[in-house]
């Protein structure tokens, strides 16, 4: 009886050891590849603003939101994320309809006003976050030609959970939904281009 | 820049902004834009300045290894309430803490059980780099099993912690099926294993499978929807299934899903110290035989492997009781059970209106929140469909355009009041099941498989101890 024991003790000691050498160089091994954490974000050079983020995020309201580049925004009075081009004119040429199904594109004229002509006048471009759900058609209008691509989605850390898996990423078309280390500034911004100008 | 451009020139700005009015009028739209579209933002001088970019921050590192600090701490204090001090309230309370801060709190994400794919990951794409935290995360409860056997499943892992917490009346599953079903662990890790690493392209035949390399242990998790209180229909329902299947049988997920669970079965049978359900000597007595709601009794022994450490067992046995009753010391005669104060009157009414009220809030959240999901995927299908082909005639017909309006904000308000009632009725949900969940400890067997309520921590709300035990 206690030869058996001492045998079966003998067993387990070696598969412990064993078991926390193989973990010992497991660790090492990772720990060698180990780099910060990592977060989802969207590449913008990437994005075609196809919808599914507003879709595929886990939350009932999606994490991603449409964000605008202030420095690279023309600041238009015609902007055609704001105005849908395609839609009927009124009588000073403006369209009727807009971009946003959410109306959350908002604007506020600034810089020199312009009290007689309105469309000598500036305007500032913001996106309310409580309406935006990520669909994307403003940053489609906004992609060159027919804008300058200063508007783009984005993860919204506020919002997102973090999941190790990000269900949109799984179903992004264009590979878009990228890991880049924290603190998860989108790849566009990287490159200069700092928000002061003046 | 032209001198006519200048918009700090007031006449200038007059004669341009004519010249734009007649540009309008009399070109197309896309050469309207042309005509606007500045390639960078004007120079406005000093009369704005750009506002900085608002970038919310993710969870900072020093967080995710604090997390990484609390798992060792709770993986120590786990070891110590199973293995040393044997207190089975102790390691309800582990649960619940468990459960609020890496459950709620953190979101379940990442965990220990889908850590597994992460470090495939890393081993096998060189792109991926994994965070310390998550090689924190993979390796501390394997250690930890090495030396003292279960314990993450104990008291530790929240997706183990919360199944335990709705434990009812488990049946026993028979030895044979609860074998076959085992397997299933290996097989879920195995598959986990090879979805992680590479994903699955088959090609044989009319047999055509392109599947990417994803998460599947995420994908299917049936826990954490509940944490995240959000998530895909098909996932919500699977976890609802789970947790009411918990109810009857037994950490389902557990024993039989878990991937992560199969590599600590395997390493518990090695461990150092493991449960056992007497603090000093074994007198086979078959008293703790029906105690296990796991099916993890085997030969009258706790089997290392399967034995998740709820420490449920203790208090069946003999050895255990004397144990408590000598720590406890000489007690004070006790009050025959005849002369007992029965609960006020206000107390019983209040327990009873407690229980049918948390059922009814639940049940009618349930249902309402079913009932607006179904309505927004079928009913409202057809509405957008119908709205989506007048936007197309609305582009040319003014008045088609200004009947449709009123109908799209409709929608969009519609959506909003949705996403509401979703983020509210998830939280109502989770608090009026928790309520039920603790009222039903009235339910629960006095005697057998899986007596023993969940220690008594919120007293008020349990029917009055059996004087009988």
């Amino acid at each position: 009886m206690s030869e058996k024991k001492s045998r079966r003790q003998f067993i387990d000691l070696s598969l412990r050891i064993a078991g926390l050498t193989g973990i010992g160089a497991a660790t090492a091994v990772l720990t060698n590849r180990a780099a910060k954490s990592s977060v989802f974000q969207v590449d913008p050079s990437l994005c075609a603003a196809c919808d599914l983020c507003r879709t595929s995020c886990v939350l009932s309201q999606s994490a991603v939101k449409a964000v605008n580049e202030f420095t690279k925004c023309g600041y238009c009075q015609l902007c055609p994320a704001y105005y849908d081009v395609a839609s009927e004119p009124d009588e000073n040429g403006i369209p009727t309809g807009k971009t946003c199904p959410q109306d959350a594109l908002k604007r506020r004229v600034v810089g020199d006003i312009d009290e007689e002509d309105p469309n000598n006048n500036y305007y500032e471009y913001t996106i309310d976050e409580e309406l935006c759900d990520g669909c994307g058609k403003c940053v489609k209008a906004c992609k060159p030609p027919a804008g300058n691509g200063s508007l783009r989605l984005e993860v919204r850390y506020s919002r997102c959970h973090e999941c190790s898996s990000c269900a949109i990423q799984l179903v992004c078309p264009e590979d878009a939904i990228v890991r880049i280390p924290v603190p998860g500034i989108p790849p566009a911004e990287e490159h200069g281009e700092t928000g002061e100008k003046s | 820049m032209p001198e006519f451009l200048n918009i700090k020139n007031p006449d200038a700005r007059v004669v341009f902004g004519r010249a734009m009015m007649r540009t309008l009028l009399a070109l197309a739209f896309p050469a309207v834009l042309a005509a606007q579209y500045q390639k960078a933002p004007p120079d406005f001088g000093d009369t704005y300045s750009f506002p900085s970019p608002v970038h919310p921050e993710p969870i900072a590192d020093w967080m995710r290894l604090l997390d990484v600090g609390l798992l060792a701490l709770a993986l120590g204090a786990a070891a110590w309430l199973i293995l040393k001090s044997r207190n089975r309230k102790g390691v309800v309370l582990l649960s619940i803490c468990s459960v609020v801060y890496f459950g709620f709190y953190r979101k379940g994400c990442v965990c220990s059980v889908g850590s597994i794919q992460n470090v495939v990951l890393c081993l096998v794409d060189p792109r991926y780099a994994i965070s310390f935290s998550v090689i924190a995360l993979f390796f501390l409860p394997l250690v930890a099993t090495l030396f003292f056997g279960r314990v993450f499943c104990g008291g530790v892992c929240p997706l183990g912690a919360l199944q335990e917490l709705v434990v009812l009346r488990p049946v026993r599953v028979p030895l044979k099926l609860d074998k076959a079903l085992r397997s299933l662990q290996f097989v879920y890790l195995g598959l986990a294993v090879l979805f992680a690493g590479w994903g699955l392209q088959l090609k044989y035949g009319w047999l055509n499978i392109n599947i990417a390399q994803r998460f599947l242990v995420c994908e299917w998790d049936p826990i954490i929807p509940i944490f995240r209180r959000s998530g895909p229909f098909y996932m919500v329902a699977i976890a609802a299934a789970f947790i009411l299947a918990g109810m009857f049988i037994g950490r389902p997920y557990c024993r039989w899903l878990c991937p992560y669970g199969g590599i600590l079965s395997l390493l518990s049978r090695v461990a150092w110290k493991n449960v056992r359900i007497t603090p000093d000597k074994e007198l086979d007595c078959g008293k703790c035989e029906d105690a296990c709601p796991y099916g993890a009794i085997l030969s009258l022994r706790a089997d290392r492997g399967l034995c998740m450490a709820c420490t449920r067992c203790y208090e069946y046995c003999p050895r255990q009781k004397r144990l408590v009753a000598l720590k406890a010391g000489p007690q004070p005669k006790r009050v025959p059970a005849s002369a007992a104060v029965p609960p006020r009157r206000w107390e019983a009414v209040a327990r009873t209106w407690i229980g049918i009220l948390s059922v009814v809030v639940l049940a009618a959240t349930a249902a309402l929140m079913l009932t607006i999901y179904v309505r927004a995927e079928r009913v409202m299908i057809a509405e957008k469909a119908l709205v989506e082909s007048l936007i197309e005639k609305a582009k040319t017909d003014a008045e088609v355009q200004k009947t449709l309006q009123p109908e799209l904000n409709r929608q969009h308000e519609a959506g909003v009041v949705r996403r509401r009632v979703y983020d509210t009725g998830g939280w109502i949900l989770i608090i009026a099941a928790a309520i039920l969940i603790a009222w039903f400890a009235r339910f629960r067997p006095k005697h057998g498989m899986g007596a023993g309520a969940p220690g008594r921590i919120l007293k008020f709300i349990e029917s009055p101890p059996d004087r009988r035990r």
